[in-house]
């Protein structure tokens, strides 16, 4: 999939643990973790607002648009 | 509550299903006990044939007050039971094609009962739009008009080995169930296949729902 989740990135530079930041944006560890690794289909627009919340950061930082092998 | 009331309908729906299913299968046991004398040492086979009978018509007086209303019995369903000294008789391909095409028509129903069963057991364990469902509604559809072709198939064997008795010739034998039955089940079969597609697209937005975070 083009969209890269840079979830892990943002939480190593806040030094946040998943188990930190499910509690802070009340969303099940298993939840986080499918869109840690890159399963999630789609986002909610306020999952997405209590992540950047949480990480002190804005959507671009979490996701990434890279163009896959057939839109290059 | 009301979702426990559901919850406990599909337990009930599930074992319903596993007792038709054990139910089944030991009739079908005791069948091949039956076929090959294995129950009481004398192997036979049964089943139903359609007597085409040339009857003279019953003349009744027609109520509306004149002319005649003729009633004319053309088919007559009878039940066979042919019984034979031993097993090696029994070993001819026209009895051993009624046995298999019988017990096909029961493992045919067997193996629904059971799709339907294991349907059951994962809605009740809340396991809904999930692809494995979609395959056991696939085969209950592929099942449901094989059912009755098998028994047709059954009932045409036996119609030929009844044809081809002294006293049967001058009386026609047809099959005791009818094409109508495989067209019908067809037919049936047809809308089951429309509700997996429908299901399949239930499944697919199931799987979206739980990757949506």
């Amino acid at each position: 999939m083009p969209i890269i989740v840079n979830l892990d990135v943002m939480m190593a530079k806040r030094k946040m643990s998943l188990n930190e930041l499910s509690e802070k944006v009340d969303l099940t560890l298993s939840n986080l973790s499918i869109l840690k690794t890159g399963k999630a289909k789609a986002v909610r627009f306020s999952t997405l607002e209590a992540i950047c919340q949480a990480l002190d950061c804005q959507p671009g930082d979490i996701l990434e648009y890279v163009p896959g092998p057939s839109e290059v | 509550m009301e979702s426990t009331l559901k919850i406990t309908l599909l337990r009930v729906l599930h074992y319903v299903f596993m007792g038709l299913m054990v139910a089944g299968i030991a009739l079908f046991v005791l069948n091949q006990g039956n076929y090959f004398g294995i129950t009481d040492g004398q192997p036979s086979i049964q089943g139903w044939v359609t007597a085409v009978g040339d009857h003279q018509p019953v003349t009744l007086p027609n109520p509306e007050g004149s002319g005649a209303l003729n009633i004319y019995n053309f088919n007559q369903q009878q039940f066979l039971t042919m019984e034979f000294a031993s097993r090696s008789d029994l070993f001819k391909p026209r009895y051993l094609g009624y046995i298999l095409f019988q017990n096909l028509a029961w493992l045919f129903g067997i193996l629904v009962l059971y799709q339907m069963l294991r349907i059951f057991r994962n809605l009740d364990r809340g396991v809904t739009f999930q692809p494995e469902n979609i395959r056991r509604v696939r085969y209950i559809a592929f099942m449901i008009p094989a059912i009755p072709l098998a028994a047709f198939l059954a009932s045409r064997t036996l119609a030929g080995i009844v044809r081809a008795l002294p006293g049967y010739q001058s009386l026609g034998v047809k099959p005791a169930s009818s094409v109508e039955e495989i067209v019908f089940s067809g037919l049936i079969a047809l809308l089951i296949f429309a509700l997996v597609e429908i299901f399949q697209r239930g499944a697919h937005l199931q799987q979206e729902q739980d990757l949506t975070v």
